[in-house]
Order: structure tokens, then sequence, then C-alpha cells
């Protein structure tokens, strides 16, 4: 059998290279479509089945290198660079400002809380951390090792400003 | 409310931490950020709530500090429906049991000593052993709202209202308040928050609900029909007379076949749904049904419709919210929305171009009203002569405005005026459109330019008539409810197998499903997946590590997760917490569609579950 | 007084007369048994008391600290040791053990009268009972944090910067110790209105402007620490600019220069202060 003709092809030839260039142009519309098509992130789409079983990945790690951070735009909350684990944050005592409020920022080494957070609801200036700022975890958070899960177009400022000129 | 409003909290602690004398009591079914601001921490059981707050109105009676004068003169006594149901489908044993789920709603009226004879059976020592509240907290709170020298706010979020008697314990604070007469002033008042500032405004004010028209009015009320039929300028009786199907209902009809083209603008419904593996996705999927999702983001919603719509967001629309304080605001339109993304009004109005009057009218109506026949939909909402009579020439150049391009005339500001009408000289007066550019919100009823901050006081209110001190003038006698409803069970408790409660709810990182702060890299990055928190021992005994993962299941369905015992929740035994807003932990395929009877808003916060590591 | 002194020379005579019944060999051997037997069950009992599962079967104990303690790194963390309540709380060498052990009696004291057999009562009593386990950790220098945490076995590179600095500056210098900054690690903290943290300046500084040591010294480290690395970086990067700026950008110029112009002042200030101290 191996090396004879196939004579009985012959008369699909036609089709056959038609039918071929049609499952190319369903396979590069596919390609195109794919790309297009909302990609699945199980975290932000669901599964690629909705209602299957998603495997949970690790809880994430706290990144606690104390490297202070840029931040995206001024008014930022700056993130948390350090462990917070266990620190206690209630109306009985506020491990954050043992060591950032401006009198104990010495000895800690820490950066001292904004100059905004001295400021009542009416911009009046007080001695002390005004009570409303009080639960810093309210705007500051810590980062964990995770990845983003999809990528962000954010711009800073200053280059949005830049290429506008 | 410390992680769901974190802004109001601010005010919270700003008033606690300047005066000593303040006190703040923090009640939930497990310890959270809010309680770090507790004098008086409280962690009851599941729906015991409704329990401890008739026992601080029997306290309030039994002490002798009812204010006589404000009960005689502003409040009437009801005792409502009880055994009412949950809101399960019709064939559910828990149903057919229910003996007052006929009518959830009726009352009939009492007098004061049946009301305290009513609430007499909750005693310090029930109440404490039901709850499984110390005594001593419980008296602590009672005496905040006994002691006649103090004022008391009540706040609540969504434990309150996704809660199987949800108008109930609503109905049970406003009780404690009318009780004392502590309400309609500063510092003294009852205020529901619910899940976001502006659900209150945005929704229920305007009435876009299955059973309601603008301005509190309802579809099954023929005088509101008529009314508002003639605002609209269509003709009678095209309002139909009956509710639509409510939320929960949607996905139940939706499954059986009974409703079958669906539109969900910019809503995450899949994700939201109770019961969703059971009751909602198989709608979306049931082959007779076509669903279409409008919006921003491919949400699990989205990626299970039939068809989606690429919609604008927020500043890329002109628009207006209502906040939980009657505050009206507007915003402008400040961007164009990328590619053909258009706003849902856009999407709506272009649809109604689609359709005629001969088409989707009654016949009869269209008899009786010719002038209406061969029009579009669009014509006869929209082209009416009223919402299409500012134009656009009224939009500052500096500002866009899609629709105003695409339709010709300033939408917004026609649709309105047009919805103003239903409130102005009823209580719920809005100031003309233009004034809201022009100031940060305003409180309705806006009287002669003025807002109003408190409502029903003599003084604060414009609609109180002078000498009456305080009018409820919403009910016809001006009389506010104090009602007499009982502690009921929730629709699902714990037993042998599935031995945990399950409560779901939010992180303040992202908002609801998470489908625009998972993709913003620092919110993702601070809380990036949900976990189910739970206490260090109920984990140890089940041989589960910190950070092991586990199945939580329920009757209904199952996900994966992992478990923490040390963050920022810590749950008392027996109770496990799992945020919502994880698309690839979708929670609700656990919870229960069980809803308050009355309200119709699913129990979130209340079914029973299994621990199980994977 | 005199009663007394007749009993006393009584006992004395029996117990000097040598026994008429038993042999010398039994009662010493007696002697020794009982003795271990007793000794053996006076321990056996003091470990017993010794125990978690001991502290947590009072309600107190179990509702209020040990709930707390559950939460923290003392009780689940990486490695898996971890702290039972007499760790911390019990000293381990004998004879304070026994004075703990008698301290504890009046513990006994306040459970039989519920002093704090309700959380409300636990925390409003919850300074006070801090206050006496500070006093005591203070008093014995964090013997039972020592008993784990050893100063001199710690590895500063293992630790934070801040952490290390913080350790060399204060713990092994002996001026604090462990208990002074490390409150509250291991249950919730009582309102600490008026208690500072170990690393508040002392009182009789307070009033200068800066508490630590000498400027001279300060400024020295500082330089030593910053000087070439940091130098050297900022200095290209704003040689950089000042090209890019010069052959690219002119608008940028002027700032490019003014920039690099404060540096090289910058050195030379650092040159001076450098000359100064030398």
């Amino acid at each position: 059998m191996r090396g004879q003709d196939h004579p009985g092809l012959k008369r699909f030839r036609l089709p056959l290279a038609g039918a071929l260039l049609g499952g190319m142009l369903v396979f590069v519309c596919g390609a195109i479509y794919a790309q297009n098509a909302p990609q699945i992130v199980p975290r932000v789409t669901g599964a690629a089945a909705p209602m299957g079983d998603v495997r949970t990945p690790p809880l994430a790690r706290p990144i606690v290198d104390d490297k202070r951070l840029m931040r995206n735009y001024p008014e930022q909350p700056p993130i948390i660079p350090h462990s917070i684990e266990n620190y206690q944050l209630t109306l009985k005592t506020n491990r954050c400002l043992d060591c950032h409020r401006r009198q104990y920022t010495e000895g800690s080494g820490a950066p001292m809380i904004s100059v905004t957070h001295f400021m009542d609801r009416d911009g009046q200036v007080l001695a002390d951390v005004t009570p409303r700022r009080y639960f810093c975890t309210a705007c500051h958070v810590q980062q964990t090792d995770a990845r983003p899960l999809v990528p962000n177009a954010f711009k800073d400022m200053l280059l949005v400003g830049s290429e506008n000129k | 409310m410390a992680e769901m409003h974190p802004i109001l909290w601010t005010r919270l602690t700003d008033r606690r931490l300047s005066h000593p004398h303040v006190k703040v009591a923090v009640l939930s079914t497990f310890t959270h950020r809010s309680s770090d601001l507790a004098d008086i921490p409280i962690v009851f059981k599941p729906g015991t709530d409704l329990a401890i707050l008739n026992y601080i109105a029997n306290h309030i009676i039994s002490t002798g500090r009812v204010n006589q004068d404000f009960v005689k003169n502003h409040t009437a006594f009801v005792k409502g429906a009880i055994d009412i149901g949950y809101g399960l489908r019709a064939d559910h044993p828990l149903e057919i049991k229910a003996n007052g789920a006929a009518d959830p709603g009726a009352t009939q009226p009492i007098d004061f000593d049946a009301y305290a004879a009513f609430v007499k059976g909750y005693t310090l020592d029930k109440v404490s052993e039901l709850a499984g509240v110390e005594r001593g907290f419980l008296q602590e709170l009672a005496e905040l709202y006994a002691d006649p020298k103090r004022k008391v706010m009540s706040l609540w979020t969504m434990g309150f209202n996704q809660h199987v008697r949800g108008v109930w314990a609503n109905q049970l604070v406003y009780n404690l308040h009318l009780l004392t007469g502590k309400i309609s002033e500063p510092g003294n008042s009852p205020f529901s928050l619910t899940g976001q500032p502006s659900a209150c405004g945005t929704a229920r004010e305007v009435g876009t609900f299955a059973h309601r028209l603008p301005a509190d009015m309802t579809v099954t009320n023929p005088e509101h029909r008529k009314h508002t039929e003639e605002i609209w300028r269509v003709p009678h009786g095209i309002i139909p007379d009956k509710a639509g199907y409510h939320a929960v209902e949607h996905d139940r009809m939706l499954r059986d076949g009974k409703l079958n083209f669906y539109w969900i603008q910019v809503n995450n419904n899949l994700q939201a749904a109770p019961n969703c593996s059971r009751e909602t996705y198989p709608g979306y999927r049931n082959p007779d049904n076509f669903i279409v999702v409008s919006d921003a983001y491919p949400t699990v919603t989205a990626m299970a419709a039939d068809l989606v719509l690429p919609a604008a967001m927020w500043v890329e629309k002109e628009g207006m919210y209502g906040n939980a304080e009657r505050r009206t605001h507007v915003w402008r339109q400040l961007v164009n929305a990328p590619g053909e993304a258009r706003s849902d009004l856009w999407q709506i109005m272009e649809f109604s171009k689609r359709f005629t009057t001969d088409e989707v009218w009654p016949l009869q109506i269209l008899a009786d009203n010719p002038n209406y026949r061969g029009k579009t939909l669009f014509d006869a909402l929209f082209r009416n002569g009223k919402v299409d009579k500012f134009a656009t020439t009224e939009i500052p150049p500096e500002y866009k405005n899609s629709e105003a391009k695409a339709f010709g005339f300033y939408v917004q500001k026609g649709l309105f005026e047009e919805y103003a009408e239903f409130g102005r000289g009823h209580g719920h007066d809005l100031a003309p459109f233009d004034a809201y550019h022009e100031v940060r919100g305003l409180r309705w009823p806006v009287v002669n330019g003025k807002e109003t901050k408190w409502r029903y006081r003599e003084g604060l209110d414009p609609y109180v008539k002078p000498g009456k001190g305080v009018d409820f003038y919403g009910q016809p006698d001006g009389r506010a409810r104090i009602i007499a409803v009982p502690y009921e069970p929730p629709a699902e408790s714990p037993d042998k197998e599935y031995d945990v409660w399950l409560v779901t709810g939010r992180v303040l990182e992202h908002w609801h499903s998470g489908s625009m702060t998972m993709r913003v890299p620092e919110l993702y990055k601070a809380f990036p997946g949900a976990r189910v928190f739970m206490h260090p021992q109920d984990a140890r005994s089940r041989g589960l590590n910190q950070g092991a993962e586990v199945r939580v299941v329920s009757r209904r369905g199952e996900i994966r997760t992992r478990v923490d015992t040390k963050g920022r929740n810590r749950m008392p035994r027996g109770v496990v917490f799992v945020p919502w807003f994880d698309a690839s932990q979708l929670i609700n395929k656990a919870t229960l569609d069980a809803t308050d009877p009355i309200s119709k808003q699913a129990d979130f916060k209340k079914c029973a579950v299994k621990i199980i590591p994977v | 007084m005199p009663r007394i002194k007749e009993l006393l020379i009584w006992f004395w005579r029996i117990a000097s007369r040598p026994s008429a019944h038993l042999s010398l060999g039994f009662l010493a051997l007696g002697g020794f048994v009982c003795g271990v037997l007793f000794w053996g069950a006076f321990n056996t009992a003091l470990e017993i008391t010794n125990t978690e599962k001991f502290c947590t079967s009072c309600h107190e104990m179990r509702a209020n600290v040990f709930e707390e303690l559950q939460g923290t790194p003392h009780f689940s963390n990486r490695s898996g040791v971890r702290a039972t309540c007499p760790d911390c709380h019990v000293p381990h060498n004998w004879t304070d053990k026994i004075a703990r052990k008698m301290q504890a009696s009046k513990e006994v004291w306040g459970k039989i009268f519920g002093t704090i057999d309700t959380r409300q009562k636990f925390l409003d009593h919850r300074l006070e009972l801090a206050k006496h386990e500070w006093a005591r950790l203070k008093a014995n220098d964090s013997l039972e944090c020592r008993n784990c945490h050893s100063a001199v076995a710690m590895d500063f590179t293992k630790q934070t910067r801040r952490a290390a600095d913080i350790h060399g500056k204060f713990l092994v210098t002996g001026e604090k110790t462990c208990i002074d900054c490390h409150k509250g690690i291991a249950h919730e903290l009582p309102d600490m209105t008026g208690i500072e943290p170990g690393w508040r300046a002392p009182p009789e500084l307070r009033d200068r402007q800066s508490f630590r040591g000498n400027p001279r010294d300060e400024l020295a480290r500082y330089l030593a620490v910053t000087a070439a690395e940091q130098e050297r970086a900022a200095e290209h990067s704003l040689r950089d600019k000042l090209v890019i700026a010069e052959r690219r950008r002119p608008t940028d110029l002027p700032r490019a220069q003014a920039e690099f112009q404060l540096h090289v002042c910058d050195q030379l200030a650092r040159r001076g202060w450098a000359r100064m101290l030398h």
C-alpha cells in the first residue's frame, strides 16, 4: 500500500484545498479572536468553568524589606514596608504611633507621620495626631509578594505632563 | 463599619477619642476592625440580635425610662405577623411549615401594655444565654439607650439587612429610639449605612426596584401609577399593576425558564447571588434564555453572558447619585469612554429606538390613545416634550456629554427635572438641576433653596408645622410605629455534619466583587485573595495549619480556600468568615438563598458549612 | 512561752533517744523513701500546676489571655516552637518558682471571689494585672524572655536593620531590658495612656533637641556611612542629567545646573565638616 497513488483523492483535491484554506482561515481568525478575547484570570473573571473547583494558591507573604517606595502620586498613603503582625491598634493602644509619633521617632528611627495628620477637619493644626487619623491601617497597607493579576496602564502624572508638552 | 465606611469611621473615631465620656458599643458575630474602637465589645450568636434588641426595650420599660411624652404624642404600637418563613422557594419544607408566610408584613394595632408584656419575656438571663453574651455587657449596652442624659446614634451595615429578619431588625432598633425619644435631632438617631454610602439614593429613592416607582411610590397602588403615568406622559394603564420578580426570584425564574431575557448593567450578579451554582448559573446558561451583560470588565457574570456590551464608567458619563444622608450629587463627564463603550443610559435610550408602541403596547391602550400609535418607545419615553426640553447648549463647552451629543438634547437634565416633579411639594423636594452643579450635594427636602439636615423635627424640617414639635408625616396619622416582633431562628443553623456558621462579607481593600479593586496593584497586593478566617482552636481541632488549603462545603456548593487564624478578623469558635470579592473563590456557591420575606434581601450572613482539608 | 519551751524539750528528748523497736537501717531507709515520695509528689503537683492545661482549666485564663495568645507568634509561627503559659509567667529555677507559686495564692483568692470572672471585669483589671507582670519582668531583667531569647545569640544580620540597630543600642548595652519595649507581645494591652515605649528618650534628656549622645560623634558616624557611596551615586546621576539637558533638553538646563551646583556645595560642606572634626 505504501507509495501507491491515491487516485480516489484526486476527486477531492480542490475541495480539500478549500477545506484546508478554510481551516486555516478559521485558525487565523481564532487566533486573532483569542488575542482579543478576555483573558481568563480566575481571580477577576472566574475559572474557565465558572462553577468549577479552583485550586487556591498559598497565602501571599507580606513584604517586610523595610524599603521605602516611591508613591505613585503625592496623596498616596505610603505603604507599610515592615511586619505588622500582631500589632495592636485599638482604643487601648496604638502600636504604629509608638514608633511614628513625633516624640518617639528619634528613639525608634521611624519616619514621623505626615503633618497633614496633625490637622482636624477644619484644618486647625493640633499638638498631636488628630484622633480621626488614629486607625492607620484604614489607609496604610502592607504589600504582599503576590504578582498583579492584569497589566495596569497607570501613568505617573509627571510623565503624562511631559507628553503633553 | 471600620472597613466598609472608613471615612465615616474616622468621624466616629474622632468623636470617641476626643470626648472621653463617649462610649462605643460594637455588636457583631465576630471581632473585627470596628471592635478595635469598642468600649463595649459584644460578639453574639448569629441571628440573636433580634433578642438583644427586645431585651434593651424590656430594660428601658422595666427601669421606667420610657419617654412618656414622646411615646404618647408621636408613636403607635403594632404587632407584626410572625412565623413568616424564609423567602425560599415555595416548595421548601420551611416555607410549607411557615404559617405567616402569606402576608409577612402584616401588622395589627396594640397598646403600650401589650407591647410591654410582649418584650417582658426577653429577660437579661434568657437573652444572655441565647446570644452567648455576658450579662454585664448587655446591661451596659441597654443603659446607653435607657439613660435619658445620653444621646445615642445607632449605625448598622449589611449584617442587619442581609438577614432573614432584616426588616424586623431595622424596626427593632427604631423601637429603642422611639421609646426614648432619641430620634430626629443632632446626636440622636438610628442610621442605616447599608453596604455603600450611595445605595439608598441611587436605588430606592429613584424607584429602581421591581415593585417601586419614584419617591417611595409603588406599582401596586393605582393612585401612584396614575400619578406616574401623568408625569411620564404615557397613557393610563401602561404601568403594570403587579410587582415584577425580586432579585433572588430573577435567578429562580431564569432557571425555571419563566424569565427568558435578562439584561444586567454593570453588576456582577453571578458572583453576588446566593446559592449561585444551583440557582443562578443554570439560569444564565439555560438555552431558552438570552443574557446580556453591560460591563467595563470581564467579570464572572460577563463571562457567563450570551452578549457582552462595553459600558462607560463613572467620569466617562454625566450622572447623579444619592447618599445615605439624602444628599444628591451630580458629576460631569470628564473623559470619553474608550472604544465603543457607552453609558448604561445611552444603551437603554438607543435600545428604545428599536421598538414601536404598536409592537409592544396593548391594543386596547393604543385604541384609546391613538396619538401614541406608530411611535418608537424612544419617542414615547424621551421625545415627550419634557425629557428633551433642555438644549445641549446648556452644557458648558469645557465638559463632554456623550448622551447629549448622541440624542441632541441635555438628557440628564431633562430626566432629572422630570423625576424631581415626583417629590416637589411632597417632602421629597429636590433643588433645580443646575443648583447641584454649583454645590457639593444637597440633602432633600430642599425647600426655598435650603437643604434639610434632620427630618421630622420642628425647626429642622420645613415640613413639620410650627407647634407640632415632632411630626412623622410619612404616616397619615403622623405617628411612627413601634412594632412587637419576636426572635425567630435563622433558616439554617449548624448541626452535627455542617458544624460551623458561615458569614460572608467584604474587606477594606476590595470593593464588592473586586472587579475594579483587584486590578489596582497596590490594593491587590495588600489583600490578594479570599481566605477563610477561623478560630485557631477550630483549625487545630481539624488538623489545619495557618495557611492550609481547605474546602468550605455547604449543602449547596463548595469552594477551596486557605485558612487564616490570625488575620484582622478574630472569629469565635464555631463561626467562619469568607469575603466574597474573589472570583476564583465563589463563596456564594455555598450560601443559602433564604431571604427576608418582607424585604426580599438575601441572608449572606448565616448558613451552615463544614471545613475539610483538601 | 514556758509551755512552748516545755513542748520543745519533750520533743527533743524523744527524737534524740535511740529507737527501741525499729532498726536504724529501717528508719534511715524509711525516712529516705518517705522523703523521696513526698518530694516526688510535691514536685509532680508543682509540675501539674505548671502546664498550660492547668492554667487554661480556669475560665478566666481560657476566655481572656489564652484566647488572645492564639493569634500571636508565641502560639503559632514558622518553626512551630511555641511558648506555653508557664514559659513566660513562671520562673524556671526552683527558688524563684516556689516564690512565684506562693504569690499565686492571691490568684486562688481572686478565683474564689470571682475578681475577673467576666470579660468585662477582666478588662477593668487588665492594667493592674499587666503592671504586675511588667514589674516582675523588669525586676528580673526579663528572665523568662531570656530563657529562650538570648541577647548574645542574636544574629543581627538576620534581623531587620532597624531592629538590629535598636537591639545594639538598648539591649546589648543593658540600657533596657526586653519588657521595656516588647509589651503586649502575647496578649492584648491595657489602656496604655501614659505608658511610653522603651525607646522614648529618658526624661532627663527630653528638653534637648536630640538625646543621642554627642553631636560630634553623630556627625562623624553620618559622614562615614553616607560619604563614599552616596556621593558617588548622586554625582553620577546629577552629571548625567546635566549632560542630557545640555544636549537634548535645553529647557531643563537651568534646573539641572542648579541641582548640580547644590550637590557640589553639599560636598564642600561635608569636606568642611570632616576637616572640622579632625
